[in-house]
Parts: C-alpha cells; sequence; structure tokens
C-alpha cells in the first residue's frame, strides 16, 4: 500500500471565483509575488488549471494524478511519467507535443500553453509542494487536501496477499 | 424617462497599482457592478450597482479595492437628510412601498450601551471560570410552583416538558426560504455542535434537517406553512408566531421567484406562487383563540414538548404577556424594534415596536408581580449583538436570548441590507444556486460555533467577576444592573438603579 | 535461458518488459531487435529530420532501462522464424534461442507501392531511424523531393523535408488528405495550411513511373504529368510484419490475430502493437490498429499474462493525435455513420477550427478536431466507455465540451472510476 496527498473538489462548493487560478500562476512564476506574477510575467505564466463554469455549476479542471494514468501509458516520448510520490509529471525536455496525451486524458486536465504552442501544460502539485497553492487559497473549502492510501501498482505484491488467504482457508477446513 | 435621479449610493475606489485585472471581482459580483473589457483587458466598475456588500473586496487577493459612501452631498439641511431625499426620489420613480433588508438602523439610543454590570471588589468575592465549575445550563419551560419530593428523594412532582440549552442563547426563526437551505443546515448543525437550539422560522423543515430534530425549535405562523404531524414531532420544541419585532402588525411576503423546488415543497405551496403569510391568525382573533391552539399543538404532541408563543415588543406588551401565559405558554419569546427581517416595508421596520430592554423589564416585572413568572420562560430578541447584551439582558430578567443578525454576521453576512432583492452575495438570503454554493455550511456552522463558545467563555467571566457561578443567580437579578445616561423615567421603566447609587 | 522473450524493440516490447516487471521481478527478459538502436519512439522520427529534437531525445525509455530491468537485449538480430514445437526461436545467423514465453512485437514495414523504376539511389522509406539517418545524409544539397502517400507518414516527412529547405511535392491516391481518419470538410482545413506552407499537394493522382538511371531524377504520374525531384520518399502504408510464424498453423488475418490477453492461437505465443490484431471496440470486426498508445497497452497486458496473471486488455479504437505546420488534430473513433447515426459539426473558419462528432445509438462513435484540441479526451472517453449521451448531445455541440456539460451521475463515475482505475 502506498499512501499519497490528492487533491479533492467538492463541485458543491466552487463558487467560480477563479482564484485557483490566480494562484496556480503565483506557484509558478519566477517572483512568487503575486501583483509581480500578473504585471511583470502576466505573458509567461498560465494556470495549470481551467475554471469551467456553467451556471450554476463551476469547477476547476484539474490533473487527477491517476495512479494508471492514461497519459503516461499514451506518451510516445516517455515525457510524461510518475514519480516516487505517484504524482503524474511532464519532462519539458522530452516532450515535442505531439498532445497524444490530451487526446487521452479524460478529465480535460491537459491543455496547450497559450504561449509556447508545442507544450502540454498541466497540474504539477505546486513543484511536489506541501500543500499545492489552489487548495491553500480556495476560500469555500471546495479544493482539499486527502490522503489516499492506494493499491499497489506492483501486481506481485496483490498476488501474493491473494495467495495467502488461500492457504488461510485450507488450513481452517 | 431616460435618466436617473438616483447618484450611485457608493463609489468604488480600485487601486490600480494594486490591481492584478484577475476578474474575481467580476465573477462574484451578483450585482453586476464590476465588468471586464476585453479590448483594454481590464476591470471597471458599475457604482450604480454597488451594494457594498464586501464581496469583491473579501475576495479580492491583492487588497486592491475600497468601498466608500458616495460622497457626494446634498446641501446642509438638518430636516432633509440624504437619505429622506433619496428615499422620495425612489419612490418617485417606482410608485412602490420602500422595502429594507436586516434590521431598523435608525440612531435612537442603544439601551444595552447605557446599562452597566457589577463586579465583586472584596466582599462576595469573583469566581475565575478557568478554576470553579461554572453552570450556564438554560432550562426553558413552565416551572411548578414548588417541588415535592417522595420518601426516598426522588422527584413526586411532575415537571412540564422543558428545553435543554447549554448556554442561554438560540438561533433565532429565519424561514427556509429567506435564507437558503445551506444557512439553515449551518444554523442547525451549530446548534447541534454547541448544544442549543436553532428556530425554523415559519418556512417549515426540510427532510434533510430531520436528524438535528432533538436542537430545533419548529415553528407554527399564520401561513402554517409545512405545519403537519411529523413536523410537529420532530422539533424539540414548538412556537407559535404571533408577530416580529422588525414588523409587528403586518404579515410576511416570501416573492414567488424565491419559492422553488425545495422552498416550495417544504412548505407544501406550489412551486412559484407567492408565500403570504397573513397577519393575524386567521384562527385567532382572541386570547381564547391563541389558547385553544396552543393546546391544540400540546394535545397532538402528547404534552412532550413545550410552546413557545412569539410576539413583536409593542405597546402593552407586559399586559400581553400576561395574557399569554395564562394562555398556556410555556415560553413568551419578546422580539424587539430592533429585530431583523429579510424583507419589510421600511415604515414600519423604523417606526413600529418597542426596544426590547424596556419590553423585557415590563414583561418580567408584571408576571412577577402577578406571581406567575414561573409559568413561562421568557426569552429577549431584536439585536443582541455581543454577550455582553446578553448578561445584561438575563439580568433584565430574559432566561435565554435568540441572535438572528449576529448569527447571520458570523457566516459572513455585511450588512448590506438587500436581503430582499434575492441577491445575497454570501449566498445567505437567496435561493440561486449559484450564490447559495458560497456558504459552505461546514465552514459557516465552525464559524457560529465559535461565535457562541467565544460568547460562553465571556459570559463566565463576567458572571465569574459578579461572584455568580450559577445563571439561576443572575436571572432577574436587576441588583447587578446600573443604568447610565438614562433618564429617571428609563430608569424606573428598566427596573435599575442610576450608577453610583 | 530466460523465461521471456520478445522479439521487437519498439512500444510493445517495452509496455512488456514493464508489464512483467510489475509481476516477475526476478527472471531474465531477452529482447531481439532487429533495428541497432535501443528504444526509440517512432513517431519522433520527422522531428528528428527537421532537426527540431537532438539524438538524445529520441529515445522512450532512459540507457540504464534494459539494465535496470534484467533485459538481455540483441540488437542488429533479425528473427526469422519460430519453431514453436521445439519452443524456440531462429536467428537469422542460424542461433536457436529457446523461450517459455513468447511475445511476436515485431511491428510493420513500409508497403511497397505498385510503381515502375523503383530501387534507384535517392529514394527513401520514412519509417525507421536507419530511413531517416540515410535520409539526412542524401539530402544535402538537394533541391526538389516528391512523397508519394499522404496519409500521416507521408505528410509528416513533407512537412521535416520542407523545413529541411527542399521544395516538396506530395502525391496522393484519395481526393483529400489523411482520407482514413478525416472527413472532406476537415481534411479541406488541413490543406489550406499545408498549401499556405509551400508544399505542392497533388490529389486523386498516383506516380506511374520513377524516371532517371541509377539516380531519381523525377517522377512521371498516371495523368502523364512530369515532377522533377532528386528526392523520392516512399510513405504508401505499412504491412504488420507477420511472416516470423509462416509454416506454422497461427491465426493470421492482416495481423497476428490475439485475443483480450493478447495469446496467439499458439500456446506460450503472444502477440501486441502493430502485427497484432485485436477485436477493435467500436465494430467488433478484428482489425490491427497500429497507434502507438495501443501499442504500449496491448505490450503492458500481454506481459501481465505472460508473467503468469490474467488481465485483458481495453478493446481498441483508432486514435491519433498529430499536428501540421501549428494546426493540431486530434480523431478518435470511426469516421463513417451508419442510417441511424447523427452528425454534430461546429466550423469556426475565422479561427480554422472544426470538430464534427458522430453519434448512433445515443453513443459517440467518432470525434475529429482540427484547430482547438484542448479537451479532446472527454470524447475518447466517451467513445471509449460508450456512454449514453443523448441527454447532453446538444452541449456536444461545444468546441469546449468538457466534464461540466455531463449529467451529474456520469461525472461522478469519471471522476471516481478513471482516477482510481488500476
Amino acid at each position: 500500500m502506498t499512501k499519497k496527498m490528492k487533491i479533492e473538489l467538492r463541485e458543491e462548493y466552487c463558487v467560480g471565483c477563479g482564484l485557483c487560478e490566480v494562484y496556480c500562476r503565483v506557484a509558478h512564476s519566477q517572483s512568487r509575488d503575486i501583483i509581480k506574477t500578473f504585471k511583470k510575467e502576466r505573458w509567461t505564466v498560465e494556470p495549470r488549471v481551467s475554471l469551467v463554469i456553467e451556471k450554476p455549476l463551476s469547477f476547476p479542471l484539474q490533473c487527477q494524478h491517476c495512479e494508471d494514468a492514461p497519459c503516461v501509458k499514451a506518451c510516445i516520448t516517455g515525457a510524461m511519467y510518475k514519480n516516487e510520490l505517484e504524482l503524474t509529471l511532464c519532462d519539458e525536455d522530452k516532450c515535442v507535443g505531439c498532445f497524444t496525451c490530451i487526446m487521452e486524458c479524460p478529465f480535460g486536465a491537459i491543455k496547450i500553453k497559450e504561449n509556447n504552442p508545442s507544450l502540454p501544460l498541466k497540474c504539477d502539485f505546486c513543484f511536489e509542494a506541501d500543500e499545492p497553492f489552489c487548495v491553500l487559497h480556495c476560500p469555500n473549502g471546495a479544493l482539499t487536501l486527502k490522503e489516499k492510501i492506494i493499491k499497489n501498482v506492483d501486481e506481485s505484491l496483490n498476488d501474493s496477499i491473494a495467495q495467502v488467504k488461500t492457504e488461510e482457508v485450507d488450513t481452517d477446513e | 424617462m431616460g435618466f436617473s435621479m438616483l447618484a450611485p449610493e457608493f463609489i468604488i475606489e480600485r487601486n490600480r497599482d494594486r490591481c492584478i485585472d484577475c476578474r474575481v471581482c467580476e465573477k462574484q459580483c451578483s450585482m453586476e457592478a464590476h465588468y471586464y473589457d476585453p479590448d483594454e483587458e481590464k476591470v471597471y466598475s458599475r457604482e450604480e450597482k454597488c451594494i457594498n456588500c464586501h464581496r469583491c473586496i473579501s475576495l479580492c487577493p491583492t487588497r486592491a479595492l475600497c468601498i466608500k459612501e458616495n460622497p457626494q452631498e446634498f446641501k446642509r439641511n438638518a430636516n432633509w437628510s440624504r437619505n429622506s431625499i433619496r428615499e422620495i426620489q425612489k419612490q418617485a420613480q417606482t410608485g412602490g412601498i420602500l422595502l429594507s433588508g436586516m434590521g431598523n438602523p435608525k440612531p435612537f439610543p442603544i439601551y444595552w450601551d447605557n446599562i452597566l454590570l457589577n463586579a465583586s471588589q472584596v466582599t462576595n468575592p469573583s469566581i475565575d471560570p478557568l478554576r470553579e465549575p461554572m453552570e450556564l445550563k438554560t432550562f426553558l419551560g413552565r416551572k411548578p410552583k414548588k417541588l415535592e419530593l417522595n420518601q426516598d428523594g426522588s422527584l413526586k412532582t411532575e415537571v412540564p416538558p422543558q428545553l435543554e440549552l447549554s448556554m442561554p442563547v438560540m438561533f433565532t426563526a429565519m424561514s427556509f426560504g429567506s435564507i437558503s437551505l445551506n444557512a439553515s443546515t449551518a444554523l442547525a448543525m451549530a446548534a447541534k455542535e454547541t448544544d442549543i437550539c436553532y428556530n425554523t422560522g415559519e418556512g417549515g423543515l426540510h427532510e434533510s434537517l430531520y436528524s438535528y430534530g432533538n436542537w430545533t425549535i419548529i415553528q407554527v405562523a399564520s401561513g402554517r406553512f409545512g405545519v403537519y404531524q411529523d413536523y410537529l414531532e420532530a422539533g424539540s420544541g414548538i412556537e407559535i408566531k404571533i408577530g416580529q419585532g422588525a414588523k409587528p402588525g403586518i404579515g410576511g411576503h416570501l416573492p414567488g421567484e424565491k419559492v422553488g423546488e425545495e422552498v416550495a415543497s417544504t412548505r407544501m405551496i406550489p412551486k412559484g406562487t407567492d408565500a403570504l403569510s397573513p397577519a393575524p391568525h386567521h384562527d385567532i382573533y382572541s386570547i381564547e383563540d391563541l389558547r385553544q391552539l396552543i393546546y391544540a399543538l400540546k394535545e397532538s404532541t402528547r404534552y412532550k414538548k413545550p410552546v413557545s408563543v412569539k410576539i413583536a415588543a409593542v405597546h402593552n406588551v407586559a399586559a400581553i404577556a400576561s395574557g399569554i401565559a395564562r394562555a398556556g405558554a410555556d415560553i413568551i419569546t419578546i422580539d424587539g424594534i430592533r429585530g431583523g427581517t429579510g424583507a419589510a416595508p421600511t415604515r414600519i421596520r423604523d417606526s413600529v415596536g418597542i426596544p426590547v430592554e424596556f419590553a423585557l423589564a415590563a414583561v418580567d416585572e408584571r408576571l412577577k408581580e402577578e406571581g406567575i413568572r414561573n409559568q413561562v420562560s421568557v426569552v429577549a430578541a431584536g439585536s443582541i449583538r455581543n454577550s455582553g447584551d446578553i448578561v445584561k439582558a438575563v439580568a433584565l430578567g430574559a432566561d435565554a436570548v435568540y441572535i438572528g443578525t449576529a448569527a447571520l454576521v458570523a457566516m459572513g453576512c455585511h450588512l448590506c441590507r438587500k436581503c430582499y432583492t434575492g441577491k445575497c452575495n454570501w449566498g445567505i438570503a437567496t435561493q440561486d444556486p449559484w450564490l447559495t454554493k458560497r456558504l459552505n455550511p461546514e465552514i459557516a456552522a465552525e464559524r457560529l460555533s465559535n461565535l457562541i463558545i467565544g460568547w460562553d467563555h465571556e459570559f463566565k467571566e463576567m458572571m465569574g467577576g459578579m461572584g455568580i457561578n450559577a445563571i439561576e443567580s443572575l436571572k432577574g437579578n436587576r441588583h447587578m444592573l446600573r443604568g447610565i445616561g438614562l433618564t429617571n423615567r428609563e430608569l424606573e421603566v428598566l427596573g435599575i438603579k442610576l450608577a453610583g447609587e | 535461458m530466460s523465461k521471456y522473450m520478445i522479439v521487437g524493440n519498439s512500444a510493445a516490447a517495452i509496455g512488456a518488459i514493464e508489464g512483467i516487471r510489475t509481476v516477475d521481478k526476478q527472471d531474465k527478459i531477452t529482447v531481439i531487435s532487429q533495428e541497432p538502436y535501443l528504444c526509440y519512439s517512432r513517431p519522433l522520427i520527422s522531428y528528428f529530420l527537421a532537426g527540431k529534437i537532438s539524438g538524445e531525445k529520441l529515445y522512450y525509455r532512459g540507457k540504464e532501462f534494459y539494465e535496470k530491468n534484467k533485459v538481455n537485449l540483441y540488437l542488429g538480430s533479425r528473427a526469422v522464424k519460430v519453431n514453436s514445437r521445439e519452443k524456440n526461436i531462429e536467428l537469422e545467423d542460424g542461433a536457436c534461442i529457446p523461450y517459455q514465453k513468447l511475445l511476436i512485437a515485431t511491428g510493420s514495414r513500409p508497403a511497397v507501392p505498385p510503381v515502375k523504376g523503383l530501387g534507384k539511389d535517392g529514394q527513401h522509406f520514412f519509417y525507421s531511424l536507419s530511413d531517416v539517418y540515410s535520409l539526412r545524409d542524401n539530402i544535402k544539397g538537394r533541391e526538389r523531393a516528391v512523397v508519394i502517400g499522404g496519409g500521416l507518414i507521408g505528410l509528416k516527412a513533407a512537412e521535416a523535408l520542407l523545413l529541411c529547405g527542399l521544395k516538396v511535392t506530395v502525391i496522393e491516391r484519395s481526393p483529400y488528405l489523411l482520407s482514413s481518419i478525416l472527413n472532406e470538410k476537415a481534411s479541406r482545413l488541413l490543406e489550406e495550411r499545408i498549401q499556405s506552407s509551400g508544399i505542392r499537394l497533388v490529389l486523386g493522382n498516383s506516380v506511374k513511373e520513377v524516371i532517371g538511371d541509377a539516380r531519381v531524377e523525377g517522377v512521371t504520374l498516371e495523368d502523364g504529368e512530369e515532377i522533377d525531384c532528386s528526392i523520392l520518399v516512399l510513405a504508401a502504408g505499412v504491412k504488420p510484419n507477420t511472416e516470423i510464424l509462416e509454416g506454422i498453423d497461427a491465426a493470421i488475418g492482416t495481423g497476428i490475430q490475439v485475443n483480450r490477453r493478447l495469446e496467439t492461437s499458439l500456446e506460450n505465443i503472444y502477440a501486441a502493437g502493430d502485427v497484432a490484431e485485436a477485436e477493435t471496440l467500436l465494430t467488433k470486426e478484428k482489425k490491427v490498429i497500429p497507434i502507438w498508445p495501443s501499442a504500449y497497452c496491448q505490450g503492458l497486458v500481454a506481459g501481465k499474462n505472460m508473467a503468469g496473471i490474467d488481465r485483458e486488455c481495453d478493446e481498441e479504437f483508432p486514435r491519433n493525435s498529430i499536428s501540421f505546420f501549428g494546426l493540431n488534430i486530434i480523431t478518435a473513433g470511426l469516421l463513417e455513420m451508419g442510417d441511424k447515426g447523427k452528425e454534430i459539426t461546429s466550423i469556426d473558419s475565422q479561427n480554422s477550427t472544426y470538430q464534427r462528432i458522430l453519434m448512433e445509438n445515443d453513443r459517440v462513435t467518432g470525434m475529429i478536431k482540427i484547430g482547438e484540441v484542448n479537451q479532446a479526451g472527454i470524447i475518447t472517453w466517451l467513445i471509449k466507455n460508450k456512454v449514453p449521451a443523448n441527454s447532453f448531445k446538444e452541449l456536444l455541440k461545444r468546441k469546449c465540451f468538457n466534464p461540466i456539460h455531463l449529467p451529474l451521475s456520469v461525472r461522478e463515475k469519471l471522476y471516481r472510476e478513471e482516477g482510481a482505475r488500476r
């Protein structure tokens, strides 16, 4: 079993303010200062979450860092990968911007950078920080951090547990 | 006519050095007072639409906004104030009655602030609430004249049903329909968390809130919305609403636009119809009729729940209260002129009724004089703003108080007083699902609980300071109060001495 | 002897290695690779030719991949035959290597078009890294190139050659480009973009003969037109490399037929990738779907089955994501619809944006998105999971269709299942 942090979305509390997008930019800026980010870095830093609104609904489209990520399996260069914390990340040096990941992502969480059209943009958990900025600044508790226990991708571990179970049943008899 | 004489009430100051044109203010304002110009790529404001609710200010990530009263001045006139002039301009434009939300804002004296508390010095020493047990637990209901015990020490006298509160505060009646379901849920959750009660108001009880029944007082108002057997069984107390401090003598009106699916099914009226509460209960035309209703409710709940009667504080409130006590009520709620509302005609809200401080003192005095004070618990309402007001109210004779506006402010209300528009930017006084999302019941309930907990500590500090460790010793204890800045007559009616005496 | 043997060293092979290693960390894996390179991403060769990426970026996994995963790698070794009874494979040099579990991941090879005069100097396929290395040397100082085939490979080759400074002509037999994945309307948008880049397109025509002695000097088309060129690229389709199973009684259609566990009709022999023919999602017929994501997923599941646990692969369906000269194209599912089908189109000619969604029997069956491709994956998901879509089909017109437009129950299913999927 592995533990990982996951951003949980409760769409019934999203008020459609867009602060997640605002602070996502700050988190990925050079200056890390909100006013400088927007005044000086406006054209170079884009948000990695997309707020969608269809009143009365609204919520941010955001990478779910899936355990069995379709984008990682489909990536033709191997640029999309899972790190030790089970986060899905994109190695921009390897990426050629074919956007097969966009074709595969069922959450619409990956978008094409507007100012450098060749690369995909998606949530990176704020560089593996303790608390991503979107969660920290959501004013109504729509985004929260949850600890999640995920099944091991390692099949052999699961199967060995299955084996043990069978043995126990036999001895019971 | 193509123009309005009404200049904007507020101006919006946007500090361009701090504004990052992030559009959060634009996205959040339900009055559309901010807008984004895609050509300029900047956010601008339409000040005539601003209602000063502070939503944009609270969410602005760079604190770039400031809203001020429009300094636009009329020629100085002590008689014709700016408000008086604007009100006439409004009515000339629309021909309608002026509506207001929330309580009376007029500047006549706040009597709580003219009442001072005692403290122990030397004799009858203070009690430290951090070291000694302090009893704030309150029981609301009819108390027997005397208690008889059996041989083995068990209680022989049958005590009528009581409402048990951890401290003498409850959340007042705010109907689902005037406030959102999220707001009602937050009140219910906080009442449960802090072990007090909340009142459903005249909108009935939504099915999702039945699980909070132990902390609920259900209300039977003149429109009888949502009243049926399960409803009566659901709460731990029942309240008959005769009147409300903000609008004594008239009924209520919830416009059809606010009566959506959930509101309609909870009130048991067709969706989209206006919910009209008539001024009198049309089956209560005398005190005997009231007695009949009280006992009908008691019968149908098998005498297991205390029945309360809520009246507005009006001129003969003491006599009325005496009548109500004799009619069989277990609790009487008195709602003063400062009481809040979702919508009331401005003139009635500002001119009709009397302050709860006087009403409370008069009722408590009269019931004591008539020797029937034990028959009812008296609850005071109508702008209880802080724990100091609660202590004073209890000392003046209240068994408990209701808070309304204070609870809403705790949840996020900024008293912009536009509740009647149904566009409450904080998700409280609205049914628009886009807006009601803004009130996260978990967060709001926590804020309400925090308020109650804070007040609980302050109450104990003040009580301990007086050398009292049980609320029973504070109740009706006018000796603990002194008046200041009050006339002799005012002191007389309140039944308190002047500071120094 | 290693327990696992993989013939092939591309997407399916890497998928299989990773699949095996989630179960079995110990037993050695042998990989027989015809090409003399570590696994590289085949779609990247056009970027490589155009100079957009350097050699390092070509490799799909790092250099340490094989060692880390205990793989014996035979580079530049061609396997010619499988001896299924003896359970070994025969290499070109005669060596026989035994196996317990075998995966055929030999992929496909470029097809040879029916043209006279092939085989001259200056003619290249555009399929492997070797093709591109020799092409790169050959185009120095050359001016004109002709590409036979206006499919995915042909157009990518043409784009790369243009970026290398050549004048390029593309000859396509169908009346419009990419006719296997685009409809005419969408294709014309692409046509516009390609033509404005300077490439000449000849549609509805084909090459009859190659002109020249030892070197390519030009081509003659069916209609008689002659086009000068000194570089000729053949990109007229691919054929799966099924020959390795010839002579044995294996079920072979266009490709090697496999079931959902990627097992062939022969015991202990699996197939995955461009060489495999599996039941497809939408029409249920068995087809080869030669796309990278499919190859990797098939390899992954084949590997797990080879290692002893029972897993089934999702049924595949065609889908592609490519861009030409900045115009992004994403397609998925079917190109045609049946009689009961419906077409939902939205065009924005100002922004060269086109979207076409096909629906049949309450399900989305096909998608073409040109220009605006953000959030295409949600439609792919609708196709893949056969989600009933009548209740929101009006909203499918939106270019920005995304999870907010789904009914709440569908959206909850999406977030609950996809994020946690194994």
